[in-house]
């Protein structure tokens, strides 16, 4: 059965602790035109949390709805990306949700580590602004456009 | 033939009387050398010390012939390295190389001895001889040590060195990124309200921002030419430099000029940090070209000799005074200020870090407004695989 996409726009949950960053990523989407609904986590404990709908995210699902798609910060404090990461591809529930790592990192050993865990994209951190609203760009039209996701269970 | 043993001995420990001749030719021989030699027989018992024995452990003949060995001196010679090695090993191995022993004597202190001993056989029916030659390498093994110590101290501080500005370059990229990121969205937000002054102000501080980008990323490329390496492969020059012209195709076509590239070799190196390099010698003589006539770069080669090849990147540009040409490979040395040629002064050092990397050299020569020629001498085979230990 064909699916329509457009049907549930689904949630962007943004896992970064940087408050900059967090709020350069919010804008630089908006700018980038994707109206999709944006959730925000601080840390790899929160975005877990988040997912399995525990602790401050425990209750009724409208609190934390089932991300559609991931972006990822890796180094963060308490848990970082990685760590995060090998958890939600580890576990089945989970992993098809897709993550994209959007890291400051250009290093070759995260970069392999992170697509080792499963991870979908690795996107480094434009330097600029408008660099930004670029990848962001590309990326909504990519992964809200183009491609299709798994249907998320209502 | 008579051993040893019997020769009567002089209070030096010289020969004495009626010796063949070519036993006392040898026994002077023995006295004669530099270095502690003793002639032991089979019991450990000295028959002959030679006077470097005498002087460097300051012992008289007479308490010394005749006497075993490990009972020398109220037993000082009593050291179990050396009585393992000339008890258990010698017997089974006849020879012992260079071995060294380390023992504090009572009267001279501590001593690093170099052995060598050999067991001498005689004759079939005659009891073999221990020769042992001691040699005082205590100043050496001191100085040794102490080299060793420095070359390991600096190896780390100049890892730490290394770390150090690798970390902070990646740090400072962090707050940087975000001083470009909203001073970005401050110039296209409030940029067009701004007034004359107060919109220069931003500008300035954006562009401030924008050059300590490329400082930080140049110094991370400069730390990076010995922590991020490549092995060292076969390397074509001719087509790296043939690559590095076309990616600067842009630039030699907005000044009208030409980049030149002879013959060149085929060497044992890291090829990216070979582009690197010739990236940034033809950068900097289109960067640094005359106003009145469009540059011309030729990278061409010589051999000074068959292990070496000289690379030349020779340009018609601007030049310098020849009383620069060392100052110019120093981190951060500019001869220009920055509103004329714009660039971070690592580009150079980064040149020179990369030949010195390769076991090789740089050099430049110049004359101002005469043009500049850059020499990077390389060796063409490389004796490791240049990974980092």
């Amino acid at each position: 059965m064909m699916r329509d996409k457009h049907k549930i726009p689904i949630t962007i949950l943004i896992c970064d602790d940087d408050e900059d960053d967090r709020m350069l990523t919010r804008q630089a989407l908006e700018q980038a035109h994707i109206s999709n609904a944006l959730r925000f986590v601080e840390d790899g404990e929160q975005l877990l949390d988040y997912l399995y709908q525990r602790g401050a995210y425990a209750g009724e699902t409208g609190k934390a709805p089932r991300p559609g798609l991931i972006l990822l910060d890796l180094n963060m404090p308490k848990m970082g990306g990685r760590e995060a990461l090998k958890v939600i591809k580890e576990d089945k529930t989970l992993r098809d949700i897709p993550i994209v790592v959007l890291t400051t990192s250009r290093l070759d050993e995260d970069i392999i580590r992170s697509y080792q865990l499963g991870v979908n994209s690795f996107i480094s951190k434009p330097v600029t602004f408008s660099g930004l609203v670029e990848a962001m760009n590309v990326l909504g039209r990519y992964w809200l456009e183009i491609v299709e996701l798994p249907p998320i269970a209502a | 033939m008579p051993y040893i043993e019997t020769f009567p001995t002089t209070p030096s420990g010289g020969v004495g009387g009626d010796v063949p001749a070519a036993q006392r030719l040898l026994l002077d021989i023995i006295d004669t050398v530099r270095e502690p030699l003793l002639v032991l027989d089979p019991e450990f018992r000295i028959t002959q010390a030679n006077r470097a024995f005498f002087r460097t452990f300051r012992v008289e003949p007479q308490d010394t012939i005749g006497e075993v060995l490990f009972a020398l001196g109220n037993g000082q010679w009593d050291i179990p390295p050396l009585r393992k090695l000339l008890h258990d090993r010698l017997p089974l191995e006849m020879q012992l190389y260079d071995c060294d022993v380390e023992h504090v004597f009572p009267d001279i202190g501590s001593k690093t001895m170099c052995l060598n001993a050999r067991l001498v056989s005689q004759g079939p029916d005659l009891p073999r001889l221990i020769l042992l030659a001691i040699e005082d390498v205590t100043e050496r093994r001191f100085t040794e040590k102490r080299l060793n110590d420095q070359r390991r101290e600096l190896q780390r501080s100049n890892e730490a060195l290394e770390v150090f500005a690798s970390v902070a370059s990646h740090d400072l990229q962090e707050p940087l990124r975000k001083i470009l990121s909203f001073g970005e969205r401050l110039s296209t937000a409030a940029g067009p309200a701004l007034e004359g002054e107060a919109r220069q102000h931003l500008e300035r501080m954006l562009g401030a921002a924008a050059r300590m980008r490329t400082l930080i990323n140049d110094l991370l490329t400069y730390s990076q030419v010995t922590t991020r390496v490549q092995p060292f492969v076969s390397a074509n020059l001719a087509v790296i430099a043939r690559e590095v012209v076309a990616d600067l195709e842009t630039a030699i076509a907005e000044t009208g000029g030409r980049v030149e590239v002879g013959e060149l070799p085929v060497i044992e190196a890291d090829a990216l940090q070979m582009r690197q390099l010739l990236q940034n010698l033809v950068g900097n003589a289109l960067k640094y070209r005359r106003t009145d006539k469009p540059p011309v770069v030729r990278i061409s080669c010589s051999s000074p000799d068959r292990q070496h090849c000289a690379i030349t990147v020779t340009d018609n540009g601007i030049g310098f005074n020849q009383e620069y040409a060392e100052k110019i490979f120093k981190m951060f040395e500019r001869l220009h200020g920055r509103m004329e040629y714009e660039g971070s002064g690592i580009g150079l050092a980064i040149c020179r870090k990369i030949a010195e990397r390769h076991g090789g050299t740089i050099a430049a020569t110049s004359t101002a407004g005469q043009g500049a020629t850059f020499t990077v001498t390389l060796p063409v085979t490389q004796a490791t695989s240049g990974h980092v230990s």
